[in-house]
This record gives structure tokens, sequence and C-alpha cells, in this order.
């Protein structure tokens, strides 16, 4: 039946890390990533938490310029890209929770590629409003 | 038996051995709105990237051999040739980058979506998605760094070379 038991030692000997450890909180057994998946989410953490920081940075520049927009803009996608970070980064360095921290880490992620995808989307929108003026107006002008 | 979600899926091989693991419906969901904006951000990217390439390939050879021309004749006395050039080149670079990037977010965005549409390979899917976004985000800070300290260093060089 089904939730299977704890996997015996024995069964796995080379890896006994990826399968499902107890997880004392919930009663439950939740997947344990092994060494090698660590080290590719842990990759993961790492950058996306350089680029949040980047952006943090980057955004902070473009006050010189009085550019609010992008300020706010990079400030809360550096913000998410920085908790999706720490959310693979606690993939890496507990156990017990390995799938709920991914998926803390994926809809923080998620977030920052909504965020993104939204603000393109209303940059787009905006660019042909403005150009569309400009052109209308130019041609009533000559007109 | 359908096997339920959220736990280790048992082996064919017996002894209750764990195959894989299988995410429940709740995860999935997290996973395919992820996937979704992810390649929704791949596609972004690598569409802008393709037409400021093709802009700054345009503008670096075929505005910049015109312009003289027209300087000459008098029609655009402020465009500058060497300006457009500078401007067509530098925008190959971030180009290459966006293009590049959005490669990897629509990797990424795929291998999520094949964990939610697909059964017994959920954690290698997963793997394979995670790899994918880190060399996306590794990609996109160094460049964004680089672009940074470069814009830096040209506006410090223009105020000095302002007074």
């Amino acid at each position: 039946m089904y939730p299977p038991g704890p996997p015996q030692g024995p069964q796995y000997p080379q890896n006994p890390n990826a399968y499902p450890q107890p997880n004392p909180q919930a009663g439950l057994y939740e997947y344990e990533f092994d060494a090698l998946q660590n080290a590719t989410i842990g990759s993961a953490a790492l950058w996306a938490r350089v680029l949040g920081a980047t952006l943090i940075v980057v955004g902070a520049a473009s006050l010189l310029n009085c550019n609010i927009v992008t300020f706010v803009l990079d400030l809360v996608l550096g913000i998410y890209f920085l908790g999706g970070g720490s959310s693979l980064a606690a993939v890496v360095n507990t156990q017990g929770n390995d799938v709920t921290n991914m998926m803390q880490a994926l809809q923080k992620l998620g977030t920052a590629f909504k965020i993104r995808v939204i603000a393109t989307l209303v940059a787009v929108i905006l660019l042909f409003l403005i150009v569309g003026f400009f052109v209308l107006f130019f041609t009533l002008r000559a007109g | 038996m359908q096997p339920p979600y959220g736990y280790a899926a048992p082996s064919a091989m017996g002894a209750g051995a764990p195959a894989s693991y299988e995410f429940d419906e709740s995860q999935n969901a997290v996973i395919a709105s992820t996937a979704r904006f992810a390649r929704l951000w791949g596609v972004i990217s690598l569409v802008t990237g393709v037409l400021a390439l093709v802009l700054g390939v345009l503008a670096a050879t075929v505005l910049a051999a015109a312009l003289p021309a027209a300087s000459a004749s008098g029609t655009s006395p402020l465009l500058k040739p060497t300006m457009i050039v500078a401007l067509g080149i530098s925008m190959i670079p971030s180009a290459l980058v966006s293009i590049i990037g959005g490669v990897f977010y629509l990797n990424s965005g795929a291998s999520l979506q094949n964990v939610v549409t697909t059964q017994g390979n959920d954690i290698p899917l997963l793997m394979d998605a995670v790899r994918s976004l880190s060399r996306a985000f590794m990609i996109e800070a160094i460049a964004m760094m680089v672009a940074f300290v470069v814009g830096f260093g040209i506006g410090i060089a223009a105020q000095v070379g302002g007074h």
C-alpha cells in the first residue's frame, strides 16, 4: 500500500539520502535530494541570489537618473530572486523539508517571472500608445 | 491502482523500493505556474534579443553606410555615423545575452512543464529545469554586472570629459 515506508539502509548503500526521509513535523516522508542534486540546486541558489543582489544595486543606481519606476521594479524583482535563492539554499542546507523549500523557491521565482512578463507587456503597450499618439499628432498637424 | 502523489512511487522491482518521486496536485500547480511564466519570459527574452540583434547589425552596417551620404547632402546634419555604429555595436552583446538567456528560460519552462505532464521522471526533470535556470541566472547576472560597470565607467568618463 501507499505511501511506502522509509527505505532500509542495505537496499541503497550508495545513495541513502536520495530517497524519502522522515519529516518529523508532518509525520510524513518527504523526498531528500542527494549530494549531486544538492550541488545543482546550490549553484542555482547562488546565482539567483547574485542576480537578486545585482538587480537591487542596478535599481538603486537608476535613482541617480531619477528613474523611480526602474528602481521599484528592480527592487521588487531583486527581493523575489533573493527569496527564491534563499529557499533553494534551504533545500541544500536543511533536511526533512526539501520538497516544501523547493516549492517555495519555485513560487518566488515564478512570481519574479510573472512580474517581468507583466512589466514588459505594459511597457510594450505604453510604447505603442506613445508612438501612436505621436503619429496621430503629426498626421493631424500636417493635415 | 493509481499511486498517490507527493510520495515516492513504488518500484516494479519489488520490495517496496521507491523508484521515483511524484509531486502532488498542489505542487504540480506551483510548478505549472512557474513553467508558464518561465516560458513566457523566455519567449519575450528571445524575441527582444532577436529584434535588438537585427537593429544592432542594421545600425552598424546599413545605417552607418547610408548616413555619410545623407550628412553630405545636408538632410541629417545631427546624426553622426560614428554614434550610430557605436550604438549598433553596443546592442549586439546585450542582444546575444538576451537570446541565450531566453533559450535557457525556455528550456527550464519546458522541463518544468514535463514534470507536471509526465510521470516517473519528476526529479530528473526538475533537476534539468534547475540546471537551466541556474545557467540563465548566471548569464543574466554576469551580463548585468558587466553592463553596469561599463555604463558607470562611460558615465564617469563623460562627466570628466565634459569639465
